[in-house]
């Protein structure tokens, strides 16, 4: 399977231009769409969900074309909104029943199984018979996770999955989510770099609707690779080399300032070289630095 | 708390809401002062709009409509801050509970306050306009608002209120905020219906939280002068009612303050939290989702569609709100059980259709709620819970998932019927009424009513679907409502201009659904060809996925046009509208003329404006009628054939015949006269006027032919035709060709009349003093007495009655045929009635009675003989023989519901008497009452007749009245009669306080029922009471003796009183005055009753006031001195709850308040003044007391 995206555009009756002429190919397995809030990341997804509208280009998976054929889509999508609700006063096995008949599972016998298999993988067994209204944020998600994955979807769609789970539930979902891939397309985003880095073999970082990066992850890193800089310093010192320098991220560690430059010129003084991972990467693209 | 109370008003004068409620408001009130379209109640006659008790009125009701905004202000404010998650933040500012709940609450209140000063804001800006008609406008009045505001609106707000924010504060659930101003509207509306008997009417006007039903008690009487200055008191019931709710309004507000808690949740948690997650981290490797194989065939498709039917409706009807209404509705049905089937005091048989339609009278507005409410729920509910991204990802296409929407709430309104129909069964099983009629039930549910409801849904779904925020949806609904409510007031009176406008129909035992059935149909297929237009479109237009705005949406509208099923299904639906449209036209506007009201008022005036000239014109008498009538019941055809006889009885020759025919379906085969004549003019085909070849001369009589047909086609706009029916049929001569002028044609209502410029009419009868108005009696215009003769045809299952005696009976051609033959003289005044009838039959002293009626009305037959029987009896001891060997009763259906007393034949309707259900120790009889009434028009009315012109209806009605209660007091004895005339003395009262016009003594009446009825009944048993029975009938009948039978001039009401007035001793001839020619009220009260005992009896000692009152036409009251004979009367307990009279006796009073000694035999329980209401006084609880121990 294939997902091409071909210049995609977008613009909002309020006049926030949300993509701007995407281009992406996506192939089977994980696929990370990184960015910072607003970036057209959802926007991109609802589209690929069928559930907006694009201005101009295409969208084919494999020779089917999203953006008109929408019912052909739905019948192969798993999709997990970035916010959603559900019915307060249905149980979660219940909603799951119902949703996998409207999902084409027709065999009761089937629908039995697949609803108890997700509600074991998302935790969410023992509480199977509580109304969905009592569910805390955490359960709530794990709730939209399942729900994604019924019926064996060929693309999952899948909108700040891992927003709310805690640790634990955050790698086990992961965890589910690349053993699932191996076969289909899995369109993850987010804004933790972590989780890009750990799981997936394809991404993209986007920013105000524009395509930043696209590629491996590892790829990504090499762009940068001898570019980033880093120091250790206390706040007066760091306050003037932000000034001074193009810092792209700063953190605290152990009572410092961890600040990280982009230079393409060496530096010296307080900085030494850094070994550049994937989120020096994603802030190199937002700062502007990394282009296209 | 200044700084919560500051934010809290300044957040909500930023709100749009506030001023959306405020222009609502301003809106309904304005639109009521300003044009017809509103009409909240108040303001009719000679009322002004704005009277003191018309603003009062406007600011009591909307108030009860306004609970909705009450809720929505008050509740919320404590509430939103949990909503918005602003709680957190708000309990940690250095405020206290007193401070955050006090400025809360009072910031709301004054915003609340200031919403309701749209009232006055809004009827002040009405009365400026400057098309407002100068007359209906009274004096600047500023207490006429003040008071009002002070009494009503803010009490009120403030009850509501502190019970609407203590729900919202401490519940802090949208819910309970939506429902509780339900809860209170209920409860009103389940009030009112108990308050329905006039005696229970004071002790219950203290638990109307709104101050209705105290505020209309005190009213209840008010003439229209006193309406238009002045000002409601606030005092007894009034004044205890705004006293016992503020007390509980402020025992609420303490109990909040005392409950309410600065804390994350309510203290009322409504469900149990157990968030025990216990998280058994599974092996993180073994990972399997089941292969699942998928189908999308129309086999799965129908499994999906079904399965979302039955999540919406089981989701809908399993939620605690939908439960509340619903419960609400059957509890309504509850608390309303012992009013329904009742009337006038008397129970009638549950029969089925009288049930559903007592029961869907009140449930009607729930079913309406619930469509409105529901339908905007179900197209909301995804995304209103956010879970719409994950629904309309799914591969189920949008009509899918909006027709099961849409098939769930058809499924809920179904559920609602069915609740009816069990309620109805129910009802009856209780009532020991065993006749369940399941056909009647499903077919006036299922398909009579159900498919308008379904209208109705499908509109809620189309305006859902277009809007994108489900207040303004609602709110578009609701003005959809009001649209069509007011639609005739804005005089759209054509069912094919406002959607969902239905013909309604009847149903009626005798016959089931007539002709209605059809036109309904008719109607459907028009109105619901375009409901599922708009549904469509709806569907096409409807959001998906996050795509709302209405641009994205017109390219969804234009994608699915393009590719959809759906276009081809538009237009076919459009060509259905349209055929269906045009053959309702066809039908409405070409088979039948159709008239606006405007058009119809139009037509009216013209007629009295050119030939008002001929009022008087000297026209020939009708002396002899003789038709042949061809009824034809299944195709609702009558062909009428015939003659009349007609002489010139004046001195002067006659050339011109001026000829009326009252219904516009006729045609006329041939219509003609002895005489040659030409046609001068014709009016509509209504007003003929023919001028002959040569005159009619003095005395010569001549001979008028007609050969007419009445021939129904297809359907009406709205059905008149309800005389021709197919099982029930009843017309009467105005079927029939009649000579000269009617003034009843003419236009009565004086706002109608100067919209046409006519002169405003005070009387609707000619003035006594009007000798020309004596020519004729008020029943016919063109005859005195008659002879009658007829020959009647009908289907072979029917018989056919008209007035006479059947002289021969036969079959021919499969018809089955009857001639009546009356050898009596009669007034010109006969119906012709055919039905499938079952027969009693009975005699009485040579008079036969015969009984006609349906086969499952049999329960009163009984009770009618009786009352023919008795009566019969009376008025032939007492006035004079019976002119007739004969005497018939017919029912015919409820289409109308009341009987009417033709020669020899009384007409009576199916709703009325043949129905009710009497148990002989509580209620009036009123089969036997209706009945006695009828049978005694047959003195008052074709023995003897007033002449056309005012009063005379009190030799015809009010004489019929004294005859059957005179007939019923012997039957039943005085106390029923005490009862009976306690109603008669509350319908005179409430009926002068709605006059419309001007209230004139009896004598001199203009026909109004309320005093030729209500007032008659009283003035003649009061007569009755004063002169004694012999006395006062030996007078009648002497005046009957003079009168009955008379030819020209007629019999004016001076005439009548003063036959009375001669039997009557000086002493109280001031009475004869009073009761007849002046509108006099009393004011009796019994102040203090005591006893002491002396010996073995006991001295009773009364204090009592007296005073009395002479009223003009308006109502306007002055004092004068009584000097009156007045009954005083003392009772003794009887035990079983009754009391009888020990003592009754007449004492003079001249007013003011005086002390009466009495000395009994037993212990006196009650004592009072005018104990049996024998005198109009419009306080009549205060006549008695209890007797209390002196000692």
């Amino acid at each position: 399977m294939k997902l091409t995206i071909k210049g995609l555009t977008k613009t909002y009756p309020n006049g926030v231009q949300a993509l701007k002429n995407i281009n992406l190919e996506i192939k089977n397995g994980l696929f990370g769409l990184l960015g910072p809030n607003g970036a057209g990341k959802s926007s991109l997804m609802r589209t690929i969900a069928t559930l907006q509208n694009a201005d101009s280009g295409n969208i084919f998976l494999d020779d089917l074309n999203v953006l008109e054929d929408k019912e052909e889509v739905k019948k192969i999508l798993g999709y997990l909104p970035q916010e959603f609700g559900v019915y307060p006063n249905i149980s979660a096995q219940e909603l799951l029943t119902h949703l996998a008949l409207l999902k084409g599972v027709h065999i009761k016998k089937e629908r039995d199984e697949v609803v108890k298999s997700l509600l074991m993988q998302t935790n969410l067994y023992e509480v199977r018979n509580k109304n969905l209204g009592g569910f805390s944020g955490g359960m709530k998600q794990r709730f939209g996770i399942a729900q994604a994955l019924i019926g064996n979807p060929k693309i999952i769609i899948a909108d700040e999955p891992t927003a709310g789970l805690d640790p634990t539930e955050r790698n086990r979902f992961l965890n589910l989510l690349s053993e699932i891939s191996e076969q289909v397309i899995v369109i993850l985003s987010t804004h933790i770099v972590e989780d890009v880095k750990e799981l997936c073999s394809q991404m993209a970082i986007i920013n105000k609707g524009e395509v930043m990066f696209s590629g491996h992850p590892a790829e990504a890193i090499k762009q940068v690779q001898g570019k980033i800089w880093m120091c250790q310093v206390d706040k007066p010192t760091a306050r003037e080399l932000m000034i001074k320098y193009n810092v792209i991220s700063q953190k605290f560690n152990t009572g410092l300032i961890e600040l990280h430059v982009w230079s393409e010129e060496p530096l010296n003084h307080h900085f030494a070289i850094a070994q550049p991972v994937l989120e020096d990467v994603y802030f190199s693209v937002l700062n502007g630095n990394l282009k296209p | 708390m200044w700084s919560v109370l500051s934010f809290e008003l300044s957040y909500r004068f930023r709100r749009p809401a506030t001023y959306i409620y405020l222009a609502i408001l301003f809106l309904i009130s304005f639109l009521f002062t300003a044009t017809d379209a509103i009409s909240i109640s108040g303001a009719v006659g000679n009322i002004h709009k704005n009277s003191p008790y018309t603003i009062y009125q406007v600011m009591l009701i909307l108030t009860l409509l306004g609970t909705m905004i009450i809720s929505a202000v008050m509740g919320v404010p404590v509430y939103r801050d949990y909503e918005h998650r602003f709680h957190e933040i708000m309990f940690t500012l250095p405020v206290t509970k007193a401070q955050y709940l006090g400025g809360r609450f009072l910031g709301s209140y004054f915003t609340a306050l200031f919403i309701f000063l749209g009232i006055p804001l809004g009827i002040l800006t009405g009365l400026l306009m400057p098309w407002i008609d100068k007359e209906v406008i009274g004096p600047f009045m500023l207490n006429a608002y003040v008071l009002p505001f002070l009494y009503i609106i803010i009490p009120n707000v403030f009850i509501l209120g502190v019970m609407f924010f203590a729900t919202g504060s401490l519940f802090r659930n949208q819910l309970a905020i939506y429902l509780q101003g339900m809860v209170f509207f209920i409860l009103y509306l389940v009030l009112t219906s108990a308050t329905g008997d006039v005696e229970n009417n004071p002790k219950f006007a203290l638990l109307d939280v709104f101050g209705i039903t105290p505020s209309f008690y005190i009213t209840r009487y008010w003439t229209p002068f006193e309406k238009n200055l002045q000002t409601i008191p606030l005092e007894s019931y009034l004044l205890w009612n705004r006293l016992l709710w503020v007390g509980i309004a402020l025992i609420g507000a303490f109990v909040t303050y005392r409950l309410f808690q600065f804390s994350k949740s309510s203290p009322f948690v409504l469900r149990s939290r157990k968030n025990q997650e216990k998280i058994s981290v599974e092996n993180l490797s073994h990972i399997n989702l089941p292969e699942t194989s998928k189908d999308y065939s129309f086999s799965t498709k129908l499994r999906q569609w079904l399965q979302m039917v039955r999540f919406d409706f089981f989701g809908t009807i399993r939620s605690v709100p939908f439960i509340a209404i619903w419960i609400c509705g059957v509890i309504l049905i509850l608390g309303q059980m012992p009013q329904i089937g009742k009337m006038f005091g008397t129970t009638i048989y549950p029969v089925t259709y009288a049930i559903i339609d007592d029961l869907t009278g009140n449930f009607t507005l729930f079913t309406l709620i619930i469509i409105t409410f529901y339908s905007g729920e179900l197209v909301w509910k995804e995304r209103e819970r956010g879970i719409h991204l994950i629904t309309d990802s799914l591969p189920v296409s949008r009509y899918a998932m909006i027709t099961a929407k849409f098939f769930a709430m058809c499924l809920i309104v179904a559920m609602l019927q069915l609740t009816v129909m069990f309620m109805g069964i129910f009802i009856q099983t209780l009532k020991g009424f065993y006749r369940y009629d399941i056909d009647v039930y499903l077919k006036t549910l299922f398909v009579s009513q159900y498919p308008s409801l379904i209208l109705l849904v499908l509109l809620a779904f189309f305006i859902h679907s277009m809007v994108n925020n489900k207040f303004i949806g609602h709110t578009l609904m609701i003005a959809y409502f009001v649209g069509r409510m007011s639609a005739a007031a804005m005089g759209i009176t054509h069912k094919m201009i406002w959607y969902g406008n239905i013909p309604s129909a009847p149903y009626s035992d005798m016959n089931g659904y007539g002709h209605f059935l059809y036109p309904k149909y008719m109607f459907l297929i028009y109105w619901g060809s375009l409901g599922l237009v708009l549904f469509i479109i709806g569907v096409m237009m409807n959001r998906h996925g996050s795509e709302t705005g209405i641009k994205a949406r017109w390219q969804i509208f234009k994608q699915q046009w393009k590719f959809s099923r759906g276009r081809k299904i538009v237009w076919s639906l459009l060509l259905v509208f349209i055929v269906s449209g045009c053959f309702v036209f066809y039908n409405t506007n070409i088979l039948h003329k159709f008239k606006s009201d405007k058009t119809v008022r139009h037509e009216q005036a013209e007629y009295e404006k050119r030939f008002r000239k001929y009022l008087d014109f000297n026209q020939p008498r009708i002396t002899a009628v003789n038709v042949n009538i061809d009824l034809v019941p299944e195709k609702r055809y009558a062909a009428i054939k015939g003659y009349y006889i007609i002489q010139n009885k004046s001195a002067l020759p006659i050339d011109t015949f001026l000829i009326t025919w009252a219904h516009e379906n006729i045609k006329i085969n041939r219509f003609g006269f002895d005489i040659l004549a030409d046609e001068v003019e014709n009016y509509q085909k209504q007003f003929v006027v023919y001028k002959l070849a040569h005159a009619l001369k003095p005395g010569d009589s001549t001979k008028v032919y007609f050969d007419i047909e009445y021939i129904n086609k297809g359907f009406a706009n709205s059905e008149e035709e309800l005389g021709l029916v197919n099982n029930g049929t009843f017309i009467n001569n105005n079927y029939l060709p009649a000579f000269g002028y009617s003034e009843s044609f003419e236009l009565t209502d004086n706002s109608d009349r100067k919209k046409e410029d006519l002169p405003r009419k005070n009387h609707t009868m000619r003035l006594l003093s009007d000798s020309a108005s004596r020519n004729n009696t008020y029943l016919a215009n063109d005859a005195d007495w008659i002879r009658y003769e007829s020959i009647i045809s009908t289907s072979p299952d029917q018989i056919a009655v008209s007035p006479g005696y059947l002289q021969k009976e036969w079959t021919q051609n499969g018809r089955r045929y009857f001639h009546y033959k009356m050898d009596a003289p009669m007034v010109n005044f006969y119906s012709f009635l055919s039905a499938r009838y079952e027969v009693f039959r009975d005699s009485f002293q040579g008079i036969n009675i015969e009984i006609f009626y349906h086969k499952t009305h049999s329960w009163n037959i009984e009770k009618m003989n009786k009352a023919i029987k008795k009566t019969l009896a009376y008025c032939q001891k007492t006035f004079s023989p019976y002119q007739f060997r004969q005497v018939r009763i017919l029912e015919f259906p409820r289409y109308e519901t009341f009987a009417q007393s033709f020669p020899n034949t009384i007409p009576f309707s199916e709703a009325i008497g043949f129905i009710y259900d009497v148990s002989e120790d509580t209620d009036i009889d009123n089969a036997f009452y209706v009945t006695s009434h009828e049978v005694a028009h047959q003195w008052w009315g074709h023995q003897v007749c007033g002449a056309n012109s005012q009063g005379s209806t009190l030799m015809v009605e009010s004489m019929a009245q004294y005859t059957a209660l005179m007939v019923m007091e012997k039957e039943f004895g005085k106390d029923a009669m005490e009862k009976f005339l306690k109603y008669e003395l509350d319908g005179y009262l409430s009926g002068r306080s709605s006059e419309r016009i001007n209230e004139q003594p009896i004598a001199r009446n203009d026909g109004q029922g309320y005093i030729h009825y209500q007032k008659g009944s009283l003035v003649m048993y009061a007569m009755k009471d004063y002169l004694g029975e012999d006395t006062l009938n030996a007078a009648l009948h002497r005046f009957i003796k003079t009168y009955g039978f008379q030819s020209p001039p007629y019999v004016q009401a001076p005439q009548f009183v003063q036959y009375i007035a001669d039997a009557t001793p000086d002493s109280l001839k001031q009475v004869v005055e009073d009761m007849f020619n002046r509108i006099t009220l009393f004011d009796l009260k019994c102040v203090e009753a005591g006893y002491k005992k002396k010996g073995n009896k006991y001295e009773v000692t009364l204090d009592v006031e007296t005073g009395k009152v002479y009223a003009d036409s308006m109502g306007n009251g002055t004092g004068v001195k009584p000097n009156d004979w007045i009954d005083i009367g003392i009772m003794k307990y009887d035990g079983n709850g009754k009391h009888s009279y020990q003592y009754l006796q007449k004492q003079l009073f001249t007013g003011g308040r005086k002390t009466i000694v009495v000395t009994v035999d037993e212990k006196p329980s009650k004592a009072g003044i005018d104990p049996l209401h024998k005198l109009i006084d419009r306080n009549s609880e205060d006549n008695i007391k209890e007797v209390k121990s002196l000692q």
